[in-house]
């Protein structure tokens, strides 16, 4: 019996020992992807504009709310799907401020992602923008549930008419959260 | 000899018993899976590499402590073996890729054995930053248990199977872990009546699943001698070994294809193996150093032959 006794003792601690070395309270780099996808309606109309809110809490694993230590952002992205024989000009905002702006570049390049720190030629960033993604995401570090950003876009197509069924422009935030796992 | 036989099957089913109340069914996700999950196929490569060279040699591990196996007869014996592999410093940290554009392209940052995560700025457009996680295991020796049955003798050959399943750990920082693993030895010195040493050739196969997330599997191929000096058992051996760890999830990377499916060879493909061992009747104990391109250790208790 005291064998049975000490054998069930060694099992549970070697069951346990992967428990003892876990670092306590490490951060986890959490992707956090502030994203917009604005259709483009097949017709006659060139002209195209969209509005979306985006809650933030929705975007990462809700286990991790309640623990964001940081917030940062590290790339904006413009791209596009669907094909069109054209150039596009828009004006994405975040909270009704500027934050990107493409001029009439060919609506093709951005099939591939054209992205700030890669420093495309096609995009212009605007800083106003810029600070009020920090400043949201500053927001977000303080108040999970209750950060909802706003992305807009105002554009036209030109070069192809009517324009073709399909397209869509898509506006990217890519930010990080650190979330403590204690 | 049948009082001390029941006995020992006795104690085999308690333990068979207490692996199977172990090996509850945790669906959740754990903190290691949800921190690798925020990583595309490049960088969980840098991450994760420690725990495939360590898992891979720790898996190898402990399968044998004497070469002696019965030419005919009925043997069984069942052994519960602890494995550590010893983590180094340059385990701690890796090269990891920034985002594609990102300068600098590339940053040293923790693994998942590493301290914190190293955060970088963009060289030349201000307020852009990116951030590797922190590491997740602080701890200079990685660890893993199994027990083990041998069962034997038909022409001088034993099969050996292990098998664990152990719940999510720390309070589901750990994901569930199971690992089985089948294997046999033959005897090589009953060929040789005047060998001074007891000769055996073994291959083991391990399958090995940590979460949803990682799979490992390895063969191992050995040869090993013992020496029996009254209690006192010597031991040692060589192995060629492989390891691969699977790695197949949905990243959280917006720039990730996905799914993610990456595979990682663990380092560890020769062994060389020595160790001593005390026999007391049905009760053994016995430990083992282990070198390789991972330097691990094992040891454990065993019963019956």
């Amino acid at each position: 019996m005291k064998t049975n006794v000490l054998l069930l003792l060694l099992i549970g601690l070697l069951a346990t020992t992967g428990s003892t070395c876990i670092n306590d309270g490490f951060l986890v780099a959490v992707n956090l992807p502030i994203k917009a996808t604005f259709n483009i309606n097949a017709g006659p109309n060139l002209a195209f504009s969209g509005s979306y809110n985006v809650k933030l809490a929705d975007q990462i694993d809700g286990s991790y709310l309640e623990n964001i230590k940081n917030a940062r952002f590290y790339d904006v992205r413009v791209s596009t799907t669907g094909t069109y024989n054209g150039t596009v000009y828009v004006v994405g905002n975040i909270d009704g401020k500027q934050l990107v702006t493409v001029k009439n570049q060919p609506w093709s390049s951005f099939a591939t992602p054209q992205s700030l720190i890669a420093g495309s030629k096609l995009i212009e960033i605007d800083s106003v923008g810029l600070n009020q993604v920090g400043k949201r995401l500053a927001d977000f570090k303080a108040a999970p549930q209750a950060t909802v950003v706003v992305l807009s876009a105002n554009g036209t197509l030109s070069g192809q008419s009517p324009v073709p069924s399909g397209l869509a422009l898509v506006v990217e935030i890519l930010a990080q959260v650190d979330a403590e796992v204690k | 000899m049948k009082a001390s036989r029941e006995r020992l099957v006795r104690l085999l089913c308690v333990l068979v018993g207490v692996v199977l109340l172990l090996a509850v069914d945790a669906s959740a996700q754990s903190e290691l899976e949800k921190a690798i999950r925020q990583y595309n196929s490049s960088a969980v490569t840098g991450y994760i590499q420690p725990i495939a060279d360590l898992f891979g040699a720790n898996m190898h591990a402990g399968y044998y402590h004497s070469a002696y196996i019965p030419p005919s007869g009925f043997s069984l014996g069942f052994d519960i073996i602890a494995m550590g592999a010893i983590v180094t410093d340059e385990q701690k940290s890796y090269l990891a890729d920034a985002p594609t554009g990102f300068a600098p392209s590339q940053f040293k940052t923790a693994t998942v054995f590493g301290e914190k995560g190293t955060t970088i700025q963009h060289a030349t457009v201000p307020g852009l930053e990116y951030k590797g996680s922190d590491g997740v295991f602080n701890t200079s020796i990685f660890p893993l248990a199994v027990p083990q049955l041998r069962i034997g003798s038909l022409y001088g050959t034993e099969a050996v199977i292990r098998f664990i399943a152990l719940p999510s750990m720390g309070e589901d920082k750990i994901p569930e872990i199971k690992l089985w693993g089948l294997g046999a030895r033959h005897s090589i010195s009953q060929y040789i009546p005047e060998s001074p040493l007891d000769i055996a050739v073994s291959g083991f196969y391990s399958n090995f699943n940590v979460g949803d997330l990682i799979t490992a599997k390895g063969l191992s191929l050995g040869v090993q001698a013992s020496k029996s000096i009254k209690i006192l058992m010597l031991y040692g051996g060589m192995s060629w070994e492989n390891s691969t760890m699977n790695l197949a999830y949905k990243s959280t990377d917006p720039t990730a294809a996905a799914p993610i499916d990456v595979d990682l060879d663990g380092a560890n493909k020769f062994r060389a193996t020595v160790g001593v061992g005390i026999s007391l009747g049905i009760f053994k104990v016995f430990a083992d150093a282990n070198f390789g391109s991972v330097t691990n250790y094992s040891g454990g208790i065993g019963f019956g032959r």
